[in-house]
């Protein structure tokens, strides 16, 4: 008769469902295998290989009985005599075979599970003797026929007698949310299965079973089975687990083993909330990243830096600020350092194209130790971002929208109207008589005019170029996976308008990304990104004047011939300042697993980037009175190839090895063409067209450049308790000097995990559940900008210019005065040296969890140019030079501070980070030097100070009186400044009083002899407090809310924006309300401290715009001019940067309508700010800590959106 | 399925895996050495003879950038042919540098000598590209070869008449510190380098070329100068005369068209810098904006033009001693000119390079249409009469032949006798040679800088006041391996 063949043989896990098996295990790896620094799908695979040989030998089976079936039993009932000591099953059962003549079906590798068996029967039955052998072994039997079948004992088989139920049930998170790919276990058995899309599973068990579900990033849960066949399983979330696996540069490691300094950031940090910029969201949400949004324009750049700012040069327009290295899903992405007054620079942030709900994780590497392996790039801190990947199940389409605005800042008070004109007449009259020399000037002609129209209305011309903006969002994504290929796909469409006028941006961006695996031990994946940018926003000083700048707040129109008249708004708008970003990249990367513990992996990208600017100022915007425009376009391609070998293993479950070398090979290709011209035709037409021949320039651009790169890295732990991690990189870049190309970079680190070791655990209570101590030191490093610094680069020249030709022949010869001319074979990269040391904790089944640290990174090797020897014809060379070193500690600490369980969760995060910089060396043993190219304050560097700096004229008060004024002991005369404006009047009463350092008499305004360091711009201490509170109802739907502050604390702001509001009113020339021609504008300045001859006792000097001295028109003697500390003010903040509300509906409501999720949500960006700074914003500042009052501001913004699920 | 087979599989997997990492490897040694197509680099910029050529125009222009300044300053300022129009209001700063006092020397550029050093490195470049250019037509590379050592050889010659040692760099690249070589020696050099041109250099060139490129002649001008200020008369009379009777050269005999000779490239011309506002090579220099005013100029930046306030002139009694009322003389009126309205009729300025108006765009400085003479024909027949009248040589009717000749060209009455025939000889070349560099240097080789100049004290030449001091931070720089001249320590 033909049986079916046992259940147990045939039900193994159909093809589906067994590749989905697969895929979550990977997933589940995360957790169980921590002491493998796994990529996990190469766990996969070793699974996979031990399924695949059960699964062969299955069918084997089949076939076989399908042979013997026919085969009739001889002696089916025949009894067994054995007498064996510590025999192997294996030679048992070739005894019962010989004696039973009974074919035995197992698996060699099977049977060596089994222990050796002593037996004494004596003509048992076979079944009897077979059940004695397989006693307390993992292995059991099926007698089929004449055919004995041995298997795992799990896989009861309903024919032993067991009756099982199928279970069904329905796993969802705290939210209600249904869980796809939830591993559910049987405890104690083998039979595993996974939850499906809606999160749904069922599984054969019987009363009194236990099912084990686990999910990554969630909590373990056991669950009995007690009659109930529909069970509702809730998996709370395990935030610790979570920040699991660190992305360490060419691979991951898990948090708990990694030595070196690494914050992580989750994606959804990022998530619904209004702004076009990753760069700007990620302040706050990392110790020791430091954000500083000095800028509120859509899409624009923050000012973002690691562990202090470690870039300078002698010039103050570059190396400003020290941008770390963005990583792309292993794709660097090369940052031009900023330099706001480069019009062919992009005024959007370089993460742009990004989504947020693209984004996966973020992790920010700190030390050199962690960022040693992006050798010659690594020095200021490595970013990288990881972007989603496809989720197991059916297609799941996510759709998150928002909607939002914004509004103007606070705009500075003017007075306008009839109060204008009277506040000028009262100046007037208070001081016209002042006028040494005699006579009296008769009033403006303006101020005798009551008619004036303007003095009749009062219009805040201010006004006119703010506006409330909308932004609004689209975001799609589709996801899915199948048993060999994940996909996903993403749409994004973000529009915002700017509050100045004519600015905005938009963001156009798709992704894709799959992974394949043709066979179980080869994974490809592919990913495609394409997007585009679109940025607006007026350029140049004249306009950012014209929106917020001193230049435009009087209801007083300003005359043509004033030199604003270009401000109109007219001119304004007519203006033309375009930005189009078109990013299209790349990646396919195929891995292999060779063996178990063998990965080659290999990876080719490429980056394409076209930018462009347009530019178009109309004929009143430009001095001449006529248009101009130039045009700008680059393309830039990269092309990166990657491979890398990886060894791991664990030896006697104790020693970890896990052994990394690799070889990089990037290319840079930077194509781009400049035209522009002046004196053009008409303002109707905004491009380079009929423009006259000499008018126009062109320029074309080709600049190249290599790097070439190998690595390794051997991790090693004993036990997950002692840590050993050593990292080396060689680096050759094209852009070095010849002798120089090729650098090393080393580091070391090393963790003590302290609560596994045994007098920990056997001391101290399990509320202490896991202590790491870190300590580690490395180098990186980081390379100059200019691709050919060190070639000796020759001037061409045919063009214009007494150097263009000689006697009508072009010339060539090297570029003599310039720090290239010169072959510089030792020019190289700066380098950091970093040491420092950590603590990671937590406790209560790590509910709190904190990280320390401690930083000590000196950075060295500077690009500077010293001169040369006048006998060699060079003026100057590059040198490498000039070291920094920044020091500090960083903390986060996280507190979950609700039970896991409890329907309402509460839970805060707090980040400090300090910084101490100073400048440690100059080239030439150099104990100070000037920094050239900023024109509003005068930085300079000093050995021991901050870098960026302020060295300002120190403020002691204002004169009461004349005899306060001080008088020179040797010359007799009395103080008196000689500078900016060369004056031969002394200070009089009233006058501003500063320092006089060198004692010499005289105030030197525009000289460094009078400067004292005043402060730091940067902070001292920086950082967050995130709070997160949500609510779950009865019917499973949640509330959440959360908000996040950000401080900071020490900063100096120079709130030049005042200063020049008072200068308006009391001087200079082109400002001078009693200036030919002037701008007469006049700022509200009532609520100051002004002196006066009656008021002597006041913070602020006189306000005399009738000041003569002698017989000369105009007395230069600047009580407002030159940068003071009168104007230098604590920026200490604190901002409330972002709340959140958010509503997540009920699962079984959205059920009904085959809804995932539904989330909609609200928040309010920018909310509060607390400081004590008089101006308005002490963040929108410049990178010198100067308000100057162009930056775009920062505005306040809401937003209403949600996301969808299904 | 088969083991074997699979392993095997694995293997050559395994192997054509390492196989293509290794390709990648080898090949990418390429990556470090990208072609760099941005900009010439040291190693790549010249390679052909036409590249030597265009590296030759180099040390051309920076000649021009650094002699028409220096020596206007430092020979015709210095040697009180010019001072201020004005001496009592917005007095030009310049006029000081005939004090020889150390500060208006050094804020005029007197101790800054890089300029020079620059040609010289240029110069260096050449010289070391020449052997290696294949496939070089022997003609161009003899003239490339007697260009660049004459080039050396002039900067040279200009570097040690204004500080007397100098540091010798003969190397392209040399950023050491090179400490300064007895006059001597350096004169060893300079007339290494003019034998080597006078060797290699053709009497002319293409006619565009004339007189702004150097020639065989050129060389022989320079090197005749180079021994008359090495007091050998006899030699120098030789190389005089060389020049005279080379066939290249001949006076401008028509006064109508004296101006010529500044435009460039005349018949008279031997070596001159070439300016052309046509090809703009035109620059900014004081030379033209210290000399010419209104209406030559509209702009008024950097001090000059716009009004004749800021004008450098020659002094009313200089004027006089040169030119006498009562004498006729075309120089009068050519060389020197106050045909604007405003101008004080009794101040002409000088008016050699007033040419610009013509083909110039006076909106801004860079106007100049003039060439900046090195040396003409005129300059090297009155060198010769001052060797024939030098006591080395004593052929005072000889040298009368040459001096009438230069007098002749000018309508000016003819020498006879009267008076020291040297100094006549030396009169009659500042009046010739006005503003163009040779007055000082005239009076030093002629050790009569005492009578003629400001600087009076006898022992000038011994103690060395005829020096210019050196920039401090030149000395500093170089480690102090170079000393101030000690009339200036």
């Amino acid at each position: 008769m033909l049986q079916p063949p046992p259940r147990s043989i045939l039900s193994g896990p159909k093809p589906n469902e067994f590749s989905k098996n697969i895929y979550y295990q990977s997933k589940l790896n995360k957790s169980m295998n921590k002491n493998i620094h796994c990529w996990p799908r190469y766990e996969n695979s070793r699974l996979y290989n031990k399924k695949q040989i059960i699964m062969r030998i299955k069918l084997t089976v089949v076939i076989m009985i399908a042979a013997f079936l026919q085969v009739s039993a001889n002696g089916f009932a025949q009894n067994i005599t054995l007498a064996e000591k510590n025999a192997s099953v294996e030679q048992l059962l070739i005894k019962i075979k010989k004696q039973s003549g009974y074919t035995f079906l197992y698996s060699p590798r099977l049977i060596k599970q089994t222990k050796p068996v002593s037996l004494t029967v004596t003509n048992e039955p076979l079944i009897s003797v077979l059940e004695k052998c397989f006693e307390g072994q993992p292995l059991t039997f099926v007698v089929n026929q004449n055919t004995i079948v041995v298997r795992k004992r799990e896989e009861e088989s309903p024919l032993t007698g067991i009756q099982f139920k199928l279970i069904k049930g329905r796993v969802v998170d705290t939210k209600g949310l249904p869980l796809p790919g939830v591993t559910v276990k049987v405890k104690d058995k083998n039979t595993t299965k996974i939850s499906d899309s809606n999160g749904e599973f069922s599984i054969d068990a019987e009363d009194g079973d236990v099912l084990v579900l686990t999910y990554v990033g969630y909590k373990r849960k056991e669950v009995s089975v007690k009659g109930g066949q529909n069970l509702k399983i809730v998996l709370e979330g395990d935030e610790s687990d979570l920040t699991d696996v660190l992305v360490i540069g060419y691979g991951k490691q898990d948090k708990h083993n990694n030595p070196s300094s690494i914050s992580h950031v989750d994606g959804e940090k990022l998530q619904n909330r209004p702004s076009g910029s990753i760069e700007s969201l990620l302040q706050g949400l990392a110790p020791g990243l430091i954000v500083q949004n000095n800028s509120g324009q859509p899409g624009g750049r923050s000012n973002i830096s690691i562990r202090g700012l470690s870039d300078f040069s002698s010039s103050a327009n570059s190396n400003v600020v020290s941008t770390p290295l963005f990583i792309i899903d292993g794709v660097p992405l090369d940052q031009d350092s900023f330099n706001p007054s480069n019009p062919r620079q992009a005024i959007s942030s370089v993460l742009g194209g990004l989504n947020p709900f693209d984004v996966e994780s973020v992790d920010v590497l700190k030390d050199a130790a962690a960022t040693a392996i992006y050798g010659s790039r690594g020095a200021n801190g490595v970013i990288i971002i990881t972007t989603k990947r496809g989720k197991a199940g059916k297609p799941v389409v996510t759709l998150n929208t928002q909607f939002g605005g914004s509004t103007p800042p606070q705009l500075r008070a003017t007075y306008g109207g009839a109060a204008e004109r009277n506040f000028k007449l009262y100046l007037f009259n208070a001081y016209q008589s002042s006028k040494v020399g005699g006579g009296t000037s008769s009033p403006p002609i303006e101020l005798t005019d009551s008619l004036n129209s303007f003095y009749n209305n009062s219009t805040n011309w201010q006004e006119l170029y703010f506006r409330n903006a909308a932004l609004y969002s689209v975001n799609l994504g589709i996801s899915g996976a199948t048993e060999n290929a994940s996909y996903r796909l993403g749409a994004d469409y973000y529009n915002e308008k700017g509050v100045v006028l004519n600015s905005g941006y938009k963001r156009y961006s798709l992704t894709y990304q799959g992974i394949f695996n043709p066979t179980k031990k080869l994974t490809f994946t592919g990913r495609v990104n394409v997007n585009q940018q679109d940025a607006g926003q007026r350029r140049g000083d004249t306009f950012n004047a014209a929106v917020v700048g001193n230049n435009f707040s009087s209801s007083f129109a300003p005359g043509p011939n004033s030199g604003y008249y270009d401000a109109f708004l007219q001119s304004y708008n007519k203006g033309v300042n375009i930005d189009l970003t078109r990013n299209l990249s790349a990646q396919l990367e195929g891995s292999f697993d060779i063996t178990d513990y063998l990965n080659v992996s290999s990876r080719g990208s490429a980056r394409y980037q076209f930018y462009r600017t347009r530019n178009f100022n109309p004929s009143a915007a430009n001095l001449n009175g006529k248009a101009s425009a130039s045009y700008y376009s680059q393309e830039t391609l990269d092309l990166l190839s990657e491979t890398n070998i990886r060894l791991h293993h664990t030896f006697a479950n104790a020693h970890t090895f896990d052994f990394l070398v690799g070889n990089t090979i990037n290319t840079n290709t930077n194509d781009n063409i400049f035209g522009s011209g002046v004196n053009g035709p008409n303002d109707a037409q905004q491009v380079i067209q009929g423009y006259s021949q000499s008018d126009i320039t062109l320029q074309t651009n080709n600049i190249t450049y290599g790097l070439l790169s190998y690595y390794s890295r051997l991790s090693y732990d004993f036990k997950k308790k002692y840590i050993f991690q050593g990292v080396i990189r060689r680096d050759g870049s094209s852009k070095f000097g010849k002798d120089k190309q090729w650098g090393s970079f080393l580091s070391a680190s090393a963790a003590w995990v302290f609560t596994k070791e045994d007098f920990f655990a056997n001391h101290v209570g399990s509320w202490f559940n896991f202590g790491k101590l870190r300590a580690s030191i490395g180098t990186a490093g980081q390379q100059y900008q200019d691709n050919y610094l060190a070639l000796g680069a020759y001037n061409t020249g045919a063009g214009s210019g007494a150097l263009g030709t000689y006697n009508g022949s072009p010339i060539l010869a090297p570029n003599y005065s310039g720090a290239n001319g010169l072959q510089i074979p030792d020019l190289t990269w700066q380098t950091s040296k970093d040491y420092g040391a950590g603590l990671d904790l937590e406790f209560f089944n790590s509910r709190l969890t904190a990280t320390f640290d401690y930083y000590h990174k000196a950075k060295d090797g500077f690009l500077f140019t010293t001169p040369l020897n006048s006998t060699s014809g060079y003026t100057q060379k590059s040198v490498n030079s000039g070291a920094v070193l920044n020091t500090g500690f960083e903390a986060g600490i996280t507190g979950y501070l609700t039970a896991p369980a409890k329907r309402l969760q509460y839970s805060m995060t707090l980040i400090a980070t300090t910084n101490k910089n100073q400048l440690t060396k100059l080239p030439d043993f150099g104990r100070s030097i000037s920094r050239s190219g900023y024109a509003i304050g005068q930085p300079y560097l000093q050995i021991g100070k901050p870098l960026n700096g302020f060295y300002l004229l120190k403020y002691l008060g204002v004169f009461p009186d004349e005899a306060s004024v001080p008088i020179n002991p040797y010359t007799g005369a009395k103080l008196r400044p000689v500078g900016p404006f060369a004056s031969q009047d002394p200070y009089h009463a009233g006058d501003i009083h500063l320092l006089d350092v060198d004692g010499d008499g005289r105030i030197d305004g525009s000289g460094n002899s009078d400067r004292v360091y005043m402060g730091d711009p940067n902070p001292k201490v920086t950082g967050s407090f995130s709070n997160t509170i949500s609510f779950r109802l009865k019917n499973n739907s949640s509330f959440q809310f959360s908000f996040l502050l950000n401080y900071s604390i020490g900063n100096k702001v120079y709130n030049k924006v005042l200063a020049d509001r008072i200068q308006s009113v009391s001087w200079t020339a082109s400002n001078n309300v009693n200036y030919p021609g002037g701008q007469r504008n006049l700022l509200d300045v009532s609520d100051l401290d002004v002196w006066t001859p009656t008021h002597t006792d006041a913070k602020y000097p006189v306000l005399n715009p009738w000041r003569y001295y002698l017989f000369s028109s105009y007395d230069f003697i600047g009580n407002y001019e030159g940068n003071t500390s009168l104007f230098l003010e604590d920026g200490s903040f604190v901002r409330l940067s972002n709340v959140t509300f958010g509503y997540d509906f009920s699962p079984k409501f959205l059920q009904k309508a085959k809804i995932r999720r539904l989330r909609v949500f609200g928040g309010l960006e920018n909310v509060f700010l607390i400081t004590k700074y008089s101006g308005v914003d002490p963040e929108n500042v410049d990178n010198f800590g100067y308000d100057i009052g162009n930056g775009y501001p920062v505005p306040k913004k809401f937003n209403l959106g949600f996301n969808f699920e299904f | 399925m088969n083991f074997n087979l699979m392993k095997k599989n694995k293997l050559t997997k395994i192997a054509s895996l390492f196989l293509i990492c290794g390709i990648l490897l080898f090949s990418c040694q390429k990556v470090l050495n990208p072609d760099v197509v941005q900009v010439p680099t040291a190693d790549n910029a010249i390679q052909t003879a036409a590249d030597v050529d265009k590296a030759i125009a180099a040390a051309y222009s920076f000649l021009r950038v650094v002699v028409p300044d220096k020596v206007f300053f430092f020979s015709d300022v210095r040697a009180n042919t010019f001072e201020s129009y004005s001496q009592s209001s917005n007095t030009r700063p310049e006029t000081l540098i005939a004090t020889n006092t150390i500060a208006p020397l050094l804020n005029n550029g007197g101790g800054d000598w890089s300029g020079f050093y620059r040609v010289i490195a240029q110069c260096n470049l050449v010289l070391e590209k020449i052997p290696t250019i294949q496939n070089y037509d022997e003609t161009a590379r003899r003239r490339s070869l007697g260009e660049a050592c004459f080039l050396r050889g002039l900067s040279y010659f200009y570097l040690t008449r204004f500080w007397g040692d100098v540091p010798v760099n003969l190397s392209a690249v040399n950023i050491d510190n090179i400490a300064r070589m007895p006059q001597a020696q350096v004169f060893d050099q300079i007339k290494k380098d003019l034998d080597v041109a006078i060797a290699n250099l053709a009497p002319s060139y293409s006619v565009g070329d004339r007189a702004v490129r150097a020639t065989k002649g050129a060389a022989w001008a320079i090197k005749a100068h180079v021994l008359a200020w090495g007091q050998d008369y006899p030699g120098a009379e030789k190389l005089c005369d060389s020049v005279i009777n080379n066939g290249q050269y001949s006076l401008v005999t028509d006064t109508s068209q004296l101006l010529k000779i500044f435009i460039g490239k005349s018949q008279e011309g031997i070596f001159e810098l070439n300016f052309d506002a046509t090809l703009k090579e035109v620059q900014k220099n004081k030379v033209y904006n210290r000399t010419l005013g209104r209406p030559w100029y509209t702009d008024q930046s950097d001090g000059g033009g716009g009004t004749e306030k800021f004008l450098l002139c020659p002094p009313p009694a200089l004027l006089t001693q040169m030119f006498p009322a009562n004498e006729k003389d075309g120089r009068k009126s050519t060389w020197l000119t106050n045909s604007v309205k405003n101008f004080d009729p009794s101040r002409p300025y000088l008016g050699k390079y007033r040419t610009l108006q013509v083909q110039g765009d006076t909106s801004s400085q860079n106007i100049n249409e003039s060439n900046i003479i090195i040396t003409r024909l005129a300059d090297i027949m009155l060198l010769r009469a001052e060797a024939l009248a030098s006591t080395q040589i004593n052929r005072p009717a000889d040298a009368i032949i040459w001096l009438n000749k230069v007098r002749a060209r000018a309508k000016a009455r003819e020498y006879t006798s009267g008076g020291s025939l040297q100094d006549t000889i030396l009169l009659e070349r500042r009046k010739e040679l006005l503003g163009e560099g040779q007055t000082f240097f005239d009076y030093v080789r002629t050790r009569k800088l005492a009578t003629y100049s400001k600087i009076t004290q006898a022992d000038w030449y011994t103690k060395g006041a005829w020096l210019l001091p050196i920039n401090q931070t030149i000395i500093s720089q170089s480690g102090y391996v170079i000393t101030q001249n000690s009339f200036w320590q």
